[in-house]
This record gives C-alpha cells, structure tokens and sequence, in this order.
C-alpha cells in the first residue's frame, strides 16, 4: 500500500513531535511505502536531523492510494486521485466556528487521539467517520538534566508546566494547592515556566492568594517555587524525581508530557476527559472532576477558536483539592496508579502501532 | 490555492508545464524572454506587490497570464515562484512561497554592495545589521545575471546559486536613430533633476535611439537590450560596470547631466569608437543564446520543483 503522509513533522513543538511518531510508526507498518512532504506552520522552530523518516522526502508518488494528512484542518484538502483521504488532527474544543468542519466532512476518514476529540468533532458537526486511537503516538525523550537540582527532603512535591492562560487548569492548581495545604504541611509546588513567562506565572500566585485571602500573613501558605523550563530534560528531572505531576488543562487528553511522566512511571493528576485509556481490572484513581463551562479567553491558538458560545471542561478545584489531600495521605492509591502506568506503558508500542496500522486500511 | 496541493504536486513526478508565480518589479523583458524559451506557463497577479505594475509591456507572450487573483489560477497548485532583486517584492515573493509551500528563485540584477536598483546619485541608509540580513535573501535558489553579481552575493551566506547571462534580445529594426535613448522606467523625480523637458535629443523610444545613456547603479534588461542592438550605451559608474568597460561593451561617462546638452550631444553623434563598441557589445550578447537560457533555467527549474521544500 502507498501512503503519502503530509504534516509538520519538522517542527520541533508539539505538534511536531506527535506528527514525526505518527510517521515513524506509518514507516513501521508492513507492506506499507511512505511517501512524505512537510508542512510548516511555524518556520521558528524545525528540526533539521528526523534520521530515517528522510528517506519518505526522496521518494516521489507512484500509485496513489492513500494520502494522509496530519495537521490543521484549514490546510486540508480532499484530492480525488488518491483512493482514500485521512485526516489527523488535534484539537482542545469544537471546531464549526472556525470553519474546520467543512474540510473535515469532505475527506474520507478522520483519525483522532482520544475519544474527548472525537466528541468534539461529532458535537461541531463533524460526520465524516471518525477513529479514536486510545493515545498519541509517542517518542520518549529520556535526556536528564544536569543543571537543576531540588531537595525534596521527604516532601510531596506537585509540579506543573501550565502556562499562565486561562485554559491550561495553572490557577486551578494553585487555587486548590494553597485551599488544601499550610506552611506546616510537608509539600510544595513546583511550576515550570518559560523564562518570559516567570513573571506572569508569579502574578497568578500573587493574585490567587489575594483572592482566597486564608491567611493574612502570607509565610502561612504552602511554599511555590517557579523554576525556569528551559528543555525536555528539567522537566524530565521532574519526572524522575518529583511526586507528582498535574495535568488538567482544559478538555486536557493524554498528551505528549504526560506521556514522558508515564515512561518514568510518575503518578499523573489528570483530568477526567484524559479518556480512560489507563483502567485495568481498577480504574485509574488520580482523576480529577470537571465541569462544564463557557469558553472564556484573551489567548486563543486559532481566531476564534474558544469563542463564548463553546464550552469546555475545566477542573472542579474542590475535587482537585480533595485529590491533593489523598495522594498526600495516602500511599495506597499512589501504588496503584504506578501499577496502572506500568501496564499502560508495556502495551503503549502495540497498542499505538497496531491502532495505526488498522487505522489506515483501504 | 493550498498548501497541500503544493505538496503533492512537489512530490509527484509527471512535470512537464511548471506553473510558474511571477511577483515582477519592472522586469517585463526577462519574464518574456522566459516565457518564449519554455513551455511553462507565467503568472503574474494585479495587485500582488501594492504599487508596483505586474505587467506593462504592450506585447506578452501566449504562456503569460495576468490574473486579479491567486484563487483565480486554473492550475490548484504552483511549482515555483520568481522574483527580481531582494527588496520589497522579495519580501512578498518570500512570504508567500512560506504560506504556500512553494521554492522561491530570486534572480539577481544587483550586486551586493548596490542592494538594490537606484538611479544615479540615489542613496540608501541601511544599518549594517539590515544589510547583512539582505544575504539570507536568497530563496531556495539565487540567479545572478552575470559572475560578478552572482560571486557578489555567495561569498557570505552559502547557497543555491547560479549564473545565467540575460540573453541576446535585440530590439526590432527601428527607423530613423538620431537620439539619445534613456530609461522610461526612470524615477520621475530623479528625470526632473535633469531638465529633459522637451529637449530634441532626447527619447524614450529605442527604435529611435542611436546611443543609451545608462543612469542607474546597477545593470538593467534596457542595458543589455541595447547591447543586443548594436546601440552603444554609456554608463557612469567605472567600479559597478568594470566588467563591462574592462571587456569594452559600453563608454564610461563623466558627466550625467551634461551629456544631454547640445554639444555633447554633437560630440557623440561623432564619437569614432561607438560603432565599433556597439559591435563588441551585440557580439558578447548574441553568445547567450535563449537556448543556453532556456536549458539552464529549466535546470534549475527540475531541481528546486523535486526537492523538498524545507524551512527554519
């Protein structure tokens, strides 16, 4: 089978990542000839060295198959000389106000990551056949800083990478970390943050303190510390050495960080759109409730994408306090939520290679 | 127009007739020559550099094709795109070979110390940090119409980087030459510093012309037209136009302003050695047949439509 794969696997962001695992296991598949061009929708940052996916560049199109096309739905395009268009795509909230839904329903497939997207194409009007892979394909980073060091000294420490939008779930974690503990508490919270992002991140501590007003004196809250992110690697320190890590942006899935957790086996707080990919004989316990809500942003990734008559889930932050409060008290659920990782992580490879493969049939 | 049908017409392999984007700043000439050495079809789109005409000749070729609009195209994808010299229009040429997938050519009049086409006195401020960043101006594939302009820009940034002479193009046979022949394309308020207002000697038709007085910077398509014709021209510039004064093409002149009066004007009429540098010149010119240009551009043409466009 010929498979001619279009999508930003040379960009070194998120999207980047996903889409070159994406390629890697096209590649693996048997009996399947990977042509590949891609597109850039950010010349800021590319990686120049994708090693053997090079090869899928100096191959030209002989029969015409399938054409995958792994992106933004505005670029997509249905073309009739291939026997099956798929799309894959990302997305955090419904799409029909963004005009995605008319590409979508012209190709022949969609292909998603989780069924909280599926839904949302569904709910945007999407009716296009839509397949719901468990999890995104994956590549593990496993480069370990040596430039960062944090004394734990017997503390829980809960740590972020949530930037400071309205959506990424930062002043839920905050707000329910400084409801839940005091100074006396044996924990602390870590966020990581972009050098240019430090101080905005300090201004939601600040002003989420404020708000709460418990303690007038503020040496009586739990300690926060912001420690700059600048790679992979401190925040797979993180992961290496830290309690917990919390990932509850809003309608959040199992992405990409929350993966390299997993493959160090550090507990997760997640948020319960992730999915239920990690249920075994138990369910999954570290998951927080969400609720409904209007859409309510300044930063939105796409004009108008997020707009006021959309909704989407946010963390509960009583139920996220309340799921603080457990993990601290409770080593119980923390040994079961380390034994559900690894089960997730030894099936991880077949199970996204062999949802690929069955994926992309003629 | 979309990005991925660029990628699928870049990755397929049957390419016969390119479709060529064409962002123009005056180049008419050399997008005609183009145009009749190939069988590729030359878009050009009203509009696209605000400003600046896409097209103004009176005659055009069958493959030349002016639209309002990218959408308006027949074709669903572009194979290229060319653009002339690395100011504004380059910026537009670049940024929509970015959006669209598309290699971008950039064909090369200036040499880097000029940067850009000015007229004669015509000075620019460019911070030295601006300037360099003119070197990183060089598309997926730069074009210098001779070795000096080409070298000129290579030296520092390295890449993709070609030489193509402008071929021979002469004008038609004219009728009666009696006049000194200057560029329409002339800034009209650089024109007004030289009082040409209804002076007898003076035209801007070629079939009129017995000499060219050059009054840019940097070489143009109108000076090696007149080179093709056997009408001498004269430039005022000794280090920009070495090469061609070392190899006796063209006159170096003293005095731009002056040379329109009446006694130079007799002066000329009379120069002995005119003649004989107008046959050096269409000697040179008539070398870089349009076959040669013709196969070199469609060299380039087959090696940056089947490469992989990368970016960053």
């Amino acid at each position: 089978m010929n498979v001619f794969f279009v999508g930003p696997y040379r960009q070194s962001d998120n999207w980047g990542k996903v889409s070159r695992s994406f390629l890697r296991l096209l590649h693996s598949q048997e009996n399947v000839d990977v042509v590949s061009r891609p597109i850039f929708y950010n010349v800021n940052s590319t990686v120049k060295d994708i090693g053997v996916l090079e090869n899928g560049e100096h191959k030209k199109l002989s029969e015409r198959d399938i054409i995958i096309q792994f992106g933004l739905p505005i670029t997509f395009v249905y073309d009739g000389t291939f026997k099956k268009n798929i799309a894959v795509t990302m997305v955090e909230s419904k799409v029909e106000n963004i005009g995605w839904t008319t590409s979508l329903n012209q190709m022949d497939q969609i292909i998603v990551f989780s069924e909280t997207e599926k839904r949302l194409l569904e709910e945007s009007g999407v009716t296009t056949e839509i397949t719901a892979l468990e999890v995104a394909p994956f590549a593990f980073d496993n480069s370990m800083s040596e430039e960062i060091k944090i004394e734990s000294n017997n503390r829980t420490i809960f740590y972020t990478d949530a930037r400071p939008s309205d959506s990424s779930g930062l002043e839920q974690t905050i707000t329910s970390y400084l409801n839940t503990f005091t100074s006396g508490d044996n924990v602390g919270l870590i966020v990581f943050s972009n050098q240019n992002e430090q101080e905005a991140v300090q201004k939601v501590i600040e002003d989420t303190k404020q708000k709460l007003s418990i303690f007038s004196d503020d040496r009586n809250y739990p300690s926060i510390s912001i420690v700059p992110n600048k790679n992979q690697d401190i925040l797979n320190y993180a992961h290496n050495n830290l309690s917990f890590y919390i990932s509850i942006a809003n309608n959040s899935v199992i992405g990409n960080e929350v993966m390299q957790a997993f493959m160090f086996n550090r507990p997760v707080i997640l948020l319960d759109t992730y999915g239920k990919v990690l249920d075994g004989d138990s369910e999954y316990p570290l998951v927080v409730k969400s609720n409904e809500v209007v859409c309510k942003t300044t930063s939105r990734s796409y004009p108008s994408m997020n707009y006021g008559k959309d909704t989407w889930n946010q963390a509960c932050e009583v139920s996220l306090s309340r799921m603080m409060l457990d993990v601290y008290n409770n080593d119980n659920i923390v040994q079961l939520s380390k034994e559900l990782i690894g089960i997730f992580n030894m099936n991880f490879d077949n199970k996204t290679s062999t949802g690929v493969g069955k994926a992309i049939c003629l | 127009m979309f990005v991925v049908e660029n990628l699928i017409r870049n990755a397929s392999s049957e390419k016969e007739t390119l479709s060529i984007l064409v962002i123009n700043e005056g180049f008419d000439d050399y997008i005609l020559s183009l145009a009749e050495s190939m069988n590729h079809k030359f878009y050009l789109i009203n509009g696209i550099a605000p400003g600046i005409a896409q097209w103004s000749l009176q005659e055009s070729a069958s493959n030349i094709y002016l639209y309002n609009s990218i959408d308006a195209l027949p074709e669903k994808h572009i194979d290229v795109i060319i653009c002339f010299n690395r100011g504004k229009t380059f910026d537009i040429a670049n940024q929509i070979s970015n959006q669209l997938h598309v290699p971008l050519i950039v064909v090369d009049f200036c040499e880097s110390n000029k940067l850009l086409p000015l007229p004669l006195t015509a000075t620019i401020n460019i911070p030295d940090q601006e300037r360099a960043a003119y070197y990183y101006k060089n598309g997926d594939a730069s074009v210098g119409v001779d070795n000096t302009v080409k070298r000129s820009w290579v030296g520092q940034v390295p890449s993709l980087s070609f030489e193509i002479p402008y071929p021979f193009s002469p004008f038609n046979e004219g009728g009666q030459r009696n006049k000194i022949l200057i560029d329409t394309k002339m800034p009209t308020e650089f024109l007004n510093t030289l009082n040409l207002q209804g002076s007898p000697y003076v035209t801007q038709d070629p079939n009129e012309a017995f000499v060219y007085v050059h009054l840019w910077q940097v070489k143009t398509p109108l000076l090696y037209k007149c080179m093709s014709s056997k009408i001498p021209a004269i430039v005022f510039d000794r280090e920009g136009f070495a090469d061609l004064l070392n190899q006796k093409l063209c006159i170096l002149g003293d005095n731009h302003i002056g040379i329109f009066s009446a006694d130079s004007y007799q002066r000329l009429v009379q120069h002995e050695h005119l003649g004989e540098l107008a046959n050096q010149a269409y000697e040179f010119m008539s070398k870089n047949t349009l076959e040669d240009f013709s196969s070199k551009w469609n060299n380039i043409f087959n090696h940056v439509c089947n490469k992989t466009l990368l970016r960053g």
